[in-house]
């Protein structure tokens, strides 16, 4: 009751206040989206797809050169018509983006700041319920960024800070492998990420250049031995950095024509190693593998669009990926590491349909996505590695 | 009419019964019913309720779900709008303020005693039930056809029930519907005119008792609105409805 009686006290301050001597601008956007599709595996096996987003900000300007911009967004993402639980269950997850953004502009600087908070809930399992999702996670922080003209380049330079936390997350695997002396893996996956990245834009091109260091604050690398605590973890904690470099191009060939390709190289280097055990269920090691989780991935989109009338327009978008991993061998289908090579996997992800314009505010897309993949990985117990299926679906939007 | 009853709030359950005559998917709906009927209750209670705001010329207005809770459920519902601040009347960035209010009865259940009177049945108990929402919404026109709006509302469903032992799927059996949930919703959305008749609105909400997400998409013409209500955890995901409207 308390609350609101403090609310209806804020609206009717905000609503009876005196006028201000600078009038203020206040410019809202609104953003919906469903997405109900469905994918066919090489099987014939159906599977869905629903997904919700919701994105409501404003844009309030007290002065010319100050702009503050508060933003939610809430999105879901599950499986949609055929609910599936049980054996059937398919990976759900919502998430909910607080964000608040401050536009300073300085002459030819402007100087932005923002403070975000997100969190999510996901369920990976028909026993979890969405407060106890195993990977739900919250995160906090924030960036400030710099953008002004650097030698003919609109060049934006930006660093930020989030903190991750799991605050369900446990690895009963790991635990029991530890043994007698294992301490609980809660909290393992609780991360400081800090992010530096320069943005360039020239004519119709952009460019990038960003790295994001990653510092676990549990998890532990580990070894090839076991240490005095008994576990073959040492005291060195999880870090990880990636890594992203790329450029797009926008061009218009015509007036109905557009493409816009785009390059990108991903490098993942972490400190963390994999001690293999034959079974998900042994607790002794068979074998040690250095900077497993290293890796490097450039990929290449070429979307093109062709505008067929006033309010259709044709869409395609080829898109490639290629991971190789730099120190992982592959397995073979025994799960066998095999030596001489490193894995690698081709992803290719193909996505054309149309859009109509159905009103000032609304469209409606129908797509139609053929993915395949393949990969030098031939141990397919726990994951597929070689595939190939498509999806389609309709997709409602409306935005202001 | 106490079959009329059991296939009124239990219908899947009584065809699981008889497995070998239903589709595959009936028996696992009917037990994921039996595991959470107040959801899917709850789900027909939001079909009733519309959470957009009353058209900007009008002082507020009314409105009914026809299908498919009025019929065939008997669901009666009505849905009340009350502008109590017209946008920019008191400052230009002022919002239009809506009281928005919902009330329904299923039917079936309040001529049930009467009807079990006259089979003289001592075990029979009154079936009650609890079906409403109250809430406010903030609107805002950003161009001649388009409006955003935000609201809260507090919506309740409750429904105590008791019935003949019905099987499900051989092994399971109920016997009575105890289902009770109130949350408090949060809505964004936005409304799209076509033209002097004709509109479009969607909105999304948020539970937070139940971390509840649900959607809908409506075309509004002069009287008639048809749209489907998505809950994309729901029983059945996709509600299809037409309503009436009427402005004030």
């Amino acid at each position: 009751m308390k609350k609101i009686a403090l609310l209806i006290f804020w609206v009717l301050i905000l609503v009876f206040a005196p006028r201000p001597a600078v009038s203020v601008e206040v410019v809202p956007y609104y953003n919906y989206q469903f997405t109900q599709g469905a994918s066919i595996s090489p099987d014939g096996d159906a599977g869905f797809l629903l997904n919700l987003s919701n994105d409501i900000g404003t844009i309030v300007m007290p002065a010319d050169d100050h702009s503050i911009i508060g933003y939610y967004s809430f999105q879901y993402q599950g499986p949609g018509l055929k609910r599936q639980e049980g054996r059937e269950f398919r990976e759900r997850y919502l998430n909910h983006v607080f964000a608040g953004r401050h536009h300073w502009s300085l002459g030819d600087m402007t100087l932005q700041s923002q403070l975000s908070i997100m969190t999510e809930r996901r369920r990976s399992g028909t026993n979890e319920t969405w407060d106890s999702g195993l990977y739900n996670f919250n995160r906090y922080g924030g960036s400030s960024a710099v953008s002004l003209d650097l030698y003919g380049i609109y060049s934006t330079i930006s660093l930020g800070y989030h903190y991750l936390t799991f605050p369900n997350y446990t690895d009963m695997l790991a635990e029991i492998r530890a043994g007698a002396d294992a301490s609980s893996t809660a909290g393992t996956q609780n991360h400081h990420s800090l992010r530096m990245a320069y943005r360039g834009e020239v004519k119709n091109n952009v460019f990038w250049l960003s790295f994001n260091p990653l510092f676990y604050t549990r998890q532990r690398v580990a070894v090839d031995r076991a240490q005095a605590d008994g576990s073959f973890y040492s005291s060195t904690k999880q870090r990880e950095l990636i890594m992203n470099m790329g450029g797009k191009r926008s061009e218009k060939l015509s007036d109905r024509v557009t493409i816009a390709p785009e390059i990108d190289l991903t490098l993942r280097y972490s400190n963390q190693n994999y001690q293999h055990f034959e079974e998900a269920t042994s607790t002794t090691p068979v074998s040690f593998h250095d900077d497993f989780f290293d890796y490097m991935e450039p990929s290449l989109t070429l979307p093109v669009s062709v505008r067929l009338g006033s309010d259709w327009t044709y869409f395609a978008s080829p898109s490639f990926s290629y991971r190789r991993y730099m120190h992982r061998n592959p397995r073979d289908s025994e799960g066998n590491f095999v030596g001489g090579e490193k894995q690698n996997r081709l992803l290719g992800v193909h996505t054309t349909g149309f859009r109509k314009q159905t009103g000032e505010s609304s469209a409606t897309v129908f797509f139609f996505t053929y993915q395949h993949q393949s990969s030098n990985m031939e141990f397919e117990r726990y994951a597929s590695y070689n595939y190939d299926g498509f999806s389609l679906g309709i997709r409602f939007h409306m935005e202001y | 009419m106490r079959k009329v009853i059991l296939i009124m709030v239990a219908g899947i359950l009584m065809v699981s019964g008889r497995a070998e005559a239903v589709p595959s998917w009936a028996v696992p709906a009917a037990l994921r019913f039996i595991s959470n009927p107040d959801d899917f209750f709850f789900n027909l209670h939001l079909d009733n309720v519309d959470y957009s705001p009353s058209a900007a010329e009008t002082k507020g207005g009314i409105r009914m779900n026809l299908l498919l809770t009025t019929l065939p459920l008997t669901w009666a519902n009505l849905n009340v709008k009350a502008q109590v601040l017209n946008e920019s009347s008191i400052r230009p960035w002022t919002p239009q303020v809506d009281i928005v209010g919902s009330y329904g009865r299923i039917a079936a259940l309040d001529i049930l005693p009467a009807v079990m009177d006259d089979d003289d049945d001592d075990d029979f108990e009154t079936p009650t039930m609890s079906d409403y929402s109250i809430g406010l919404t903030l609107t805002k026109a950003v161009s001649p056809e388009t409006r955003l709006f935000a609201g809260y509302h507090h919506s309740v469903f409750a429904l105590d029930i008791e019935f003949d032992e019905v099987d499900i799927a051989g092994e399971e059996t109920i016997d009575s519907l105890n289902i009770s949930r109130r949350d408090n919703i949060l809505v964004t959305g936005i409304s799209n005119r076509f033209g002097e008749r004709s509109s479009m609105t969607a909105y999304l909400g948020y539970g937070f008792n139940y971390n509840k997400i649900f959607s809908r998409v409506v075309w509004h013409r002069r009287r008639f609105e048809l749209g489907f209500n998505i809950y994309p955890e729901g029983l059945l995901v996709i509600h299809p409805f037409i309503g009436m409207h009427w402005g004030l």
